[in-house]
């Protein structure tokens, strides 16, 4: 009894002491966080500071700009996305807790018609004035007034504060990719100019609705499209679906299959800067970050939107209804919004700011941490994949309603594997046992039958 | 009223007591979701129905994943018994067989993860392409200790008599292998097909990243659908997935059967 006594007045003191330790290793002695903020956003999607001059990336250092604006201490609980349709599910399905979301354009629509967004206090988010306003005319005018399930109309404008923008263009190596190569626009990603090296060489994005942008377009390049097509806007084409137009991109999707190297969101970058893959599918600011670490390694690449048209997108900050703290999304989103704040997002991760380039330029600050980065501002502000013309062949993508799950099954469809040559891999070894197994057997048979006949 | 103040009173530490974490662990994340797939798998546009069965067994693409998932997963099997039976063997005859078990074990200790990834950029380093060919080598990678550990175990539990007996009837060193210790070590071999074939038809992490997603298995088919809030067609083949292993483990046990529960892990 007296030994059970003394473990378990072991165990106490070992808890305890355990206890007093992690308390004081909680920020050298701060009181613990007192409120939350739960944000959602795309995975490598803002800035994480700098370990040579040791400055805290942008989450931390909203932590402490709340702390010093209201003296309450906040820790942000920040998750991220690959892609839409899986933020959509869990903002949607499941009754996950959220405060703040970064989709894009048609998947704010998408959330707008499930009456799921509260409509934005511009007045508590003063920053939104840098904000580009040819993006929220662009966005008014694709959009117009959305008409939600219950019969409210909503203008998308009053419900997101866009954060970042760009296109879908295609990335490739300058060294591999031929004049003649490029001149085949989206034919590109299918090898159209036949080029030995990019077999196997090319990257597709493992997202529906991006990779349905480049497969339409490739179709109308080719003529591929039944005639009724032809009179389409890029606009209209990229958001067009049903059983014809499915029926075709399947069947080009399948043809390119054996020509990839893979599907990826998140690696492709990578793959790029190490000369694993010559031609991507990217986004701009991907692309932008992927130029520039090509450059360190003796890589060049670089990148293009087809000259048939592409896709234009902008994502932004949107706040749920079943939304915790309020105070501190709309805080958030404006710190989101200061121009400096911007330009480190943008250095750090490549994609562009939705803060207007004029108010970037004319703050002195930002102009120093530029030439801290050794950017020339004039070529930053000047370099059209940061910042490219917002021009009629530029679409928008909407959101596909009901024939949403129609394209993921034809998404779907395009993956499995050539049974075949998987049956026959089976094949050759249950063979070979078999044959091993059989051998045996008859020679043992052979060598059995005189014992037997004694 | 009275009965629950006597229950509390009443309360004792008894051995019975520790199990209950472990029950309530059980229930919330074993049996609580395994009642959520069920149910949702009978779940369409708020109705009871039969559509998510129909939708999976009448899409060609839906069956062929399923196809290719048990192909490779057969194809792993294979080649994790093929690789794993000698070893387990070699294992089994010499004195030293702890530290080299050890050295089996030891990748294992090393998260998965990290395993496939570092394989990936073996591939890379290497120059060879991936596809098939490297997705079988992570599934084998990965899979082969579960092969060997169940037989290596039961061919540790089988005796030296055996083969001796079996040696001094006349048998030669082939004959004793194959007539006498392979039908002996059966149980471990079923157990190891069925650690092998059951977590390989459902991986997706090594499929995906060992085939830049080239390689599309049931595992990924099923997250695809959870992802995109399918979630009654998800739920239908993760009911298959179940079916699976109930079956897998009615073969386990019927096997086991004249080894009087002996636990081979």
């Amino acid at each position: 009894m007296k030994k059970i006594a003394i473990v378990l007045l072991a165990v106490f003191v070992l808890f305890s002491l355990a206890g007093c330790a992690s308390d004081g290793g909680n920020g050298g002695g701060s009181p613990a966080a007192t409120e939350r903020l739960v944000i959602y956003n795309w995975a490598d999607y803002i800035d994480e500071g700098d370990n040579e001059s040791g400055r805290p990336g942008l989450i931390a250092a909203f932590e402490q700009y709340y702390f010093e604006q209201t003296g309450v201490r906040i820790s942000v609980e920040y998750n991220t996305f690959e892609t839409n349709e899986e933020m959509v599910t869990k903002a949607m399905v499941s009754d996950t807790e959220m405060d703040l979301i970064c989709p894009s354009e048609y998947t704010i629509q998408k959330l707008l018609i499930n009456g799921m967004l509260r409509e934005i206090n511009f007045d508590n988010i003063e920053n939104s004035a840098n904000i580009n306003t040819d993006i929220l005319d662009t966005i008014s005018e694709v959009f117009g007034e959305i008409e939600g399930n219950d019969g409210t109309k909503y203008d998308m404008t009053k419900y997101m504060v866009p954060y970042l923008w760009g296109t879908l263009g295609i990335l490739y190596n300058t060294e591999v990719v031929t004049e003649e190569d490029l001149a085949h626009g989206y034919g590109l990603l299918w090898n159209e100019g036949n080029n030995p090296k990019l077999n196997g060489k090319i990257l597709m994005k493992d997202s529906v609705r991006d990779s349905y942008v480049a497969v339409v377009l490739y179709a109308k390049e080719q003529g591929l499209l039944p005639e009724k097509y032809d009179a389409l806007s890029i606009q209209d084409l990229i958001n067009s679906v049903n059983k014809e137009l499915l029926a075709v991109a399947e069947s080009l999707l399948l043809k390119q299959s054996g020509l990839l190297y893979g599907y990826e969101v998140d690696f492709g970058r990578d793959d790029m800067v190490k000369g694993n893959a010559y031609v991507d599918l990217a986004w701009s600011g991907d692309a932008i970050y992927a130029i520039e670490s090509g450059l360190e390694e003796d890589v060049y690449l670089d990148y293009f939107v087809p000259e048939i048209g592409g896709n234009i997108w902008f994502d932004g900050w949107v706040i749920p209804k079943k939304v915790k703290n309020l105070r501190a999304a709309e805080m958030f989103i404006n710190f989101m919004c200061d121009p400096v704040n911007a330009i480190y997002n943008m250095t750090y991760i490549g994609y562009t700011s939705a803060v207007d380039k004029e108010v970037l330029m004319e703050n002195e600050e930002v102009l120093e941490i530029l030439e801290y980065y050794e950017y020339d501002p004039e070529e930053y502000f000047s370099d059209p994949i940061r910042y490219p013309e917002i021009t009629e062949n530029m679409g928008v993508m909407k959101d596909f309603g009901k024939e949403a799950d129609a394209v993921i099954m034809m998404w779907e469809s395009i993956k499995p594997y050539k049974t075949t040559e998987l049956g026959i891999i089976l094949g050759v070894i249950i063979g070979a046992v078999a044959l091993a197994a059989g051998i045996y057997f008859a020679v043992n048979r052979l060598k059995m039958r005189p014992r037997r006949v004694k | 009223m009275k009965k629950a103040i006597d229950r509390i009173k009443n309360f004792r530490i008894t051995r019975r007591v520790f199990a209950y974490p472990y029950i309530l662990f059980l229930v919330l994340f074993v049996v609580v979701p395994l009642a959520m797939i069920s149910v949702n798998a009978f779940i369409a546009g708020g109705k009871i129905t039969l559509t998510n069965f129909a939708e999976f067994f009448g899409s060609a693409t839906g069956l062929r994943v399923l196809g290719d998932s048990i192909l490779i997963g057969l194809i792993t099997c294979a080649i994790c018994l093929l690789l794993g039976y000698p070893v387990a063997y070699i294992l089994n005859k010499y004195s030293s067989s702890k530290i080299l078990v050890l050295l089996f074990i030891l990748p294992m200790w090393v998260n998965f993860l990290i395993r496939t990834l570092a394989t990936k950029s073996l591939f890379l380093m290497l120059g060879l392409p991936l596809g098939l060919g490297s997705v079988l080598f992570g599934m084998v990678y990965n899979y082969l200790p579960f092969m060997i550990l169940p037989i290596h175990t039961t061919l540790s539990g089988l005796g030296k008599e055996y083969a001796e007996a079996a040696a001094d009837l006349g048998a030669d060193n082939i004959t004793v292998i194959l007539k006498t210790i392979l039908p002996l070590s059966l149980p471990g071999i079923i157990s190891g097909i069925t650690m092998v074939f059951i977590p390989t038809i459902s991986t997706y992490a090594i499929s995906q990243l060992l085939s830049n997603g080239t390689i599309y298995l049931f595992g990924d088919s099923i997250n695809t659908k959870f992802a995109n809030g399918l979630y009654g067609v998800g739920s239908v083949m993760s009911l298959i997935m179940l079916v699976l292993v109930v079956i897998s483990n009615i073969f386990i046990s019927k096997y086991n059967k004249g080894n009087s529960g002996r636990t081979l892990w």
